[in-house]
């Protein structure tokens, strides 16, 4: 493909083309907006503006199928033809930049008569497949032949020939086709290429011949795969796992919160007789725009299986036996009144704020400060006490504003997928350049590798590397620092260099731009360190002591042979999983769409999740068995209603409370010059990722672990990898 | 209008629904109470509820009572228009014995109080 | 017809009111009911007839209470009226119970736009229980199939707030505009251009 950079191309325009401003704003002249009237009223709109989008913002739908707002413009199905006075012909609107003084008319007998006639073509090679079609209730053709289609059909068919049928295409474990209901719109293959960043899908064949599919048998795997099942016009493309298993209409929607990784992103949960029956993305433009990874829209069957639904103490024999409530609680808080102040947390990745916060009490109460999280942070400099060395502080919309981004030690494709998504975005629209320390994976768009070797910070910092240089030209850099590489042994001297560099770039610029970024990789650790809790299991294994409190901790930080027999493990959390299996007292928890609870995300963004159903069998929410057990103990927590928890959360740190809002983190400076004092060595180990493939991505937490779809996704890429189309480059 | 109901105060004046005034208000309320106490005897007799007139009026005033703190002229005659509907249904019969005894409550289960009750049952 | 034996007062009750049929009924009632007592007894028979209104209300007028109505204005203050005593919404509710107002959100599925303009005032969900034979869903609490439709977040926190709800209303996460243009597809020096067809 030609792409010549255009100052090479234009050796003598003029300075503010060639500058990395980018996009028609920012160019000296505003460009002076002119008037079109849609369908009689006035709208001033920048030249440029399509019809559609003209007439979007007066609030007139002009009906479309393969028109999105968050992909390419197509113009395609001609669904969205209306008149212009004067125009011997319709104009497709999605595609049609507005002129001075059009007068389009949106409902005229021209536009009617050409929305009727494009539904009929549509129409006469649609099957009739609604009662069974899965996208029934909620499919735009449906509602738009309703609307805007003749109320009679010509389709006779005198050769009994039937309608064209297209053989159904196998394109993985979650997305199901069925081809013959395709109406060629091409979002699906607009989609893959421009936001999930792989050029599987395309057309082959041309009129009633033209198909849509991956050109050769394979998979369509992507992190970001499941959304074109929401792009999806019709029933061509839709969800494997939620096949024939309810109807919208029939779904409770639960507006809630996603916590499979630490982005937040915005979703739905559909549940009916007390089951989640699917979840989807909810708009949030600051967070997830309208997409939703995989393992957050997929892994809910997980939600349903290895469940801990009734308390369980450790028999004679070492195996988990069901108790009653009174029982487990009886036993745990023997255990905790035993062990005095020798108590320790250790808090997983899916724990909320308010379980958090209410254990946090507990323990504090019992004389001890043993509260970690599972996932380490350098203790020295000024560790997690400043807000700024923990967050992806210019927010994940600041992405879209970056010119150069520099990843280090961080594959976001997979411990992100939309910050990687955003990052693509603004690589696509912003001409974003990207830089990547540590090991050489797979983006879905061109960066550069500087080196696996921790030594390269050092070397960009000092400036002797040549993307130094880009750093330093850039109107608003991006560092992004994957938070695994804080727990390495020279997290803090990485890090440390990491907010020199950001603090020698920011003030560079001058303005208010933060440069600084570190991307968490799940959903608990910024409302953890929020807080006050001890990032990383250090001092338990130093002094481990005599009841140990896994509040859902399943990534073995700790495991049985780190502690003495004597240790009573008590586990509470939602999954019989790694943790549980340790455990000598199991309490069941609910999982986050069986509480209402608060999750920070990685920019310190608080949400809130919503109850979609009721947690299974005895299991409670989280910080109920916490204010429960402290009861039973004696050291009554002061609240008991959600309310009161929140009020106690708002009294810690406000900011947990904020629903919605990011709250901005601050004290660079004092951070970098804390940091400079501890140990600055860099280690020679080179940076390591966790998830480098899109194997390692699907199955990383209780609940993807318990979940089939997850495995069969996992099974899916290795089948794809024996492939003789596979190509480890592109995929 | 409703965003400048909420920032607004100061009396204002509206649509009487009965009453004019706290007086007339007040006027209403005894009539309708003085109506009810009344009619308790016929009403213990007709139902046949296993209450007698006295525990029949102890919950009468206990009804009354506990809109005690209801100062608005308009929901004052709310009440009294909805206690006026309930006491014609009692009186004409169009009520059987059961709800007459809801005012009593007397086969609801009581709900567990306190944290820990309500934790085990699973109700809170 | 044949009177059967009444004590005096009751006698005098009868001749007092001349309500011959309504004593009658009075007088099985009393045949019939089991009074613990005879003081129990004593005790209706005098509460039945010693008052002076202590008539049986056959056709009782609701304009009795009602005076008419005057054409004047009635003075409250000016503060959202707190409707919770005649709403009949149980005092347990309110307390438990958060509205959550806010705009409906797009379903994910779907362009149109239409079901999500306005605000909708709705209630979290709370525990359900499963049946052990059919497995169907039962739950205490018949809010969460309110879902009330207000053209503006003001009015309907209006409601709320008059209902006696306590209120969470979401930050708005409105869709942003984007500009977009077919020639984009066919820049020759932009990434946007249309590698796959």
């Amino acid at each position: 493909m030609l792409r010549v950079p255009l100052s090479k191309a234009l050796p003598n325009a003029v300075k503010a083309v060639c500058s990395p401003k980018r996009g028609s704003t920012t160019l000296a002249k505003a460009p002076e907006k002119i008037e079109v009237f849609i369908d009689d009223k006035s709208v001033m709109v920048e030249p440029g503006t399509t019809v559609l989008q003209a007439a979007a913002m007066v609030g007139v739908e002009i009906p479309r199928f393969c028109y999105h707002e968050r992909l390419a413009v197509a113009g395609n199905c001609r669904m969205c033809l209306v008149e212009v006075e004067k125009s011997p012909k319709p104009v497709a609107a999605c595609a049609m930049p507005v002129m001075k003084g059009w007068r389009i008319k949106t409902n005229s007998d021209m536009t009617k008569k050409a929305r009727e006639g494009v539904m009929e073509f549509l129409l006469v090679n649609h099957p009739l497949d609604c009662p069974i079609c899965d996208q029934g209730g909620e499919c735009d053709l449906q509602d738009q032949s309703m609307a805007f289609g003749s109320d009679r059909s010509r389709f006779t068919d005198i050769q009994f020939s039937g309608k064209r049928a297209v053989e159904d295409k196998d394109v993985g474990p979650l997305i199901k086709t069925v081809m013959t209901r395709c109406i060629h719109c091409t979002r699906c293959i607009r989609f893959a290429s421009e936001v999930a960043g792989i050029d599987d899908l395309g057309t082959t064949g041309r009129g009633s011949d033209m198909q849509i599919g991956t050109y050769v048998e394979k998979f369509f795997l992507s992190e970001l795969s499941g959304n074109v099942i929401d792009l999806c016009p019709v029933g061509a493309l839709t969800s494997k796992p939620y096949a024939f298993t309810a109807r919208p209409w029939e779904t409770r929607k639960t507006e809630s919160v996603d916590v499979l990784d630490a982005v937040g992103s915005n979703i739905i949960v559909s549940t009916r007789t007390g089951e989640v029956m699917r979840i989807l993305p909810r708009l949030n433009e600051e967070v997830n725009e309208e997409w939703l990874s995989d393992k957050a829209r997929f892994s809910y069957d997980g939600l349903k299986r290895q469940r801990l639904i009734t308390p369980m103490l450790k028999g004679p024999e070492g195996e988990l036996l069901p108790v009653e409530w009174e029982d487990a609680l009886s036993f745990a808080s023997k255990a905790i009144r035993d062990a005095g102040s020798e108590i320790g947390v250790i808090a997983g990745g899916q724990a909320d704020a308010e379980a958090l916060i209410a254990l946090k009490d507990l323990i504090n109460k019992l004389g001890s400060e043993l509260v970690c999280t599972e996932r380490a942070f350098p203790d020295d400099g000024a560790g997690t006490d400043l807000r700024s060395s923990y967050l992806l502080n210019s927010k994940i919309t600041g992405i879209e504003e970056a010119d150069v981004v520099l990843l280090i030690g961080t594959n976001p494709r997979f411990e992100a997928p939309l910050v990687n998504s955003r990052i693509r975005k603004a690589w696509v629209h912003n001409e974003l350049e990207v830089g990547l320390i540590g090991p050489c994976v797979n983006l879905t768009y061109s960066f550069d590798h500087l080196g696996e070797d921790p030594n390269v910070i050092e070397e960009v910092l000092s400036g002797k590397h040549p993307f130094a240089k880009k750093l330093l030209n850039a109107k608003k850099p991006l560092i992004i620092l994957g938070s695994q590489q804080l727990e390495r042994n020279d997290g803090v001297a990485i890090l440390s260099k990491v907010q020199q560099m950001a603090k020698h770039l920011s003030s560079k610029i001058g303005s208010e731009w933060k440069v600084l970024n570190i991307l968490q990789q799940v959903a608990s650790q910024v409302a953890a360190l929020d807080l006050g809790y001890k990032a990383g299991v250090e001092s338990l294994k130093e002094c481990p002591p005599k009841v140990l409190f896994l509040l859902g901790a399943d990534e073995c930080a700790i495991t049985r042979d780190d502690l003495p027999q004597s240790t009573t493990v008590i586990y509470l959390g939602s999954h019989g999983d790694n943790g549980a299996s340790m455990a000598d007292i199991v309490l069941p928890a609910a999982a986050y769409t069986e509480k209402q609870a608060t999750y920070v995300n990685t920019e310190g963004r608080a949400q809130q999740t919503l109850v979609a159903v009721t947690p299974p069998g005895m299991a409670r929410e989280d910080w109920k068995i916490i204010r429960a057990i402290s009861e039973v103990v004696g050291k009554k927590l002061p609240y008991d209603t959600l309310n009161e928890i929140r009020g106690r959360l708002e009294q810690v740190s406000p900011n947990l409370t904020r629903y919605g809002e990011a709250e901005e983190a601050n004290f660079y400076d004092q951070a970098v010059e804390l940091s400079k004092e501890a140990c600055n060595k860099l280690d020679c180990e080179p940076l390591e990722v966790k998830y480098k493939d899109l194997e390692d991505y699907y199955m990383t937490d209780p609940i993807s672990r318990a979940s089939t779809t997850m495995a069969k996704c996992v099974q899916a890429v290795r089948k794809q990898k024996e492939s003789k189309y596979y190509d480890s480059g592109t995929a | 209008m409703a965003a400048s109901e909420l920032a607004r105060k100061g009396p204002k004046l509206v649509k009487p629904i009965l009453s004019i005034d706290h007086g007339e208000a007040r006027r209403r309320v005894l009539n309708l109470y003085k109506t009810w106490y009344r009619q308790i005897p016929y009403i213990v007799l007709d139902f046949d509820i296993p209450k007698n007139i006295e525990q029949c009026r102890a919950k009468l005033r206990e009804e009354f009572r506990k809109n005690a703190h209801v100062k608005d002229v308009r929901v004052i005659d709310m009440l009294v228009i909805k206690g006026q509907m309930e006491l014609k249904e009692t009186v004409h019969g169009w009520k059987t014995k059961g709800h007459v005894m809801t005012f009593f409550k007397d086969t609801q289960e009581p709900k567990p109080e306190g944290f820990l009750a309500k934790f085990i049952s699973g109700t809170n | 017809m044949i009177v059967p034996y009444v004590s005096p007062s009751m006698r005098l009750f009868v001749l007092k009111t001349n309500m011959f049929r309504q004593y009658q009924l009075i007088y099985k009632r009393l045949m019939a009911t089991k009074f613990p007592d005879d003081a129990c007894r004593e005790a209706f028979i005098k509460a039945a007839i010693c008052k002076k209104e202590a008539t049986r209300l056959d056709h009782y007028e609701e304009c009795r209470m009602c005076l008419p109505v005057q054409e004047k204005d009635v003075t409250v203050p000016d503060e959202i009226a707190d409707l919770t005593p005649i709403s009949g919404v149980p005092s347990e509710a309110l307390q438990k119970n958060i509205a959550i107002i806010q705009k409906p959100a797009k379903n994910a599925m779907q362009q149109g736009t239409a079901n999500t303009k306005g605000f909708i005032m709705k209630y979290p969900n709370d525990v359900t229980w499963e049946n052990p034979l059919m497995g169907w869903i039962s739950g205490a609490n018949s809010l969460k199939d309110v879902e009330i439709r207000f053209p503006t977040k003001e009015s309907a926190a209006y409601f709320a707030k008059k209902n006696g709800w306590k209120l969470f209303i979401p930050k708005e996460t409105p869709k942003k505009r984007v500009k977009r243009g077919y020639g984009e597809n066919f820049a020759w020096n932009k990434r946007t251009r249309v590698s796959t067809k």
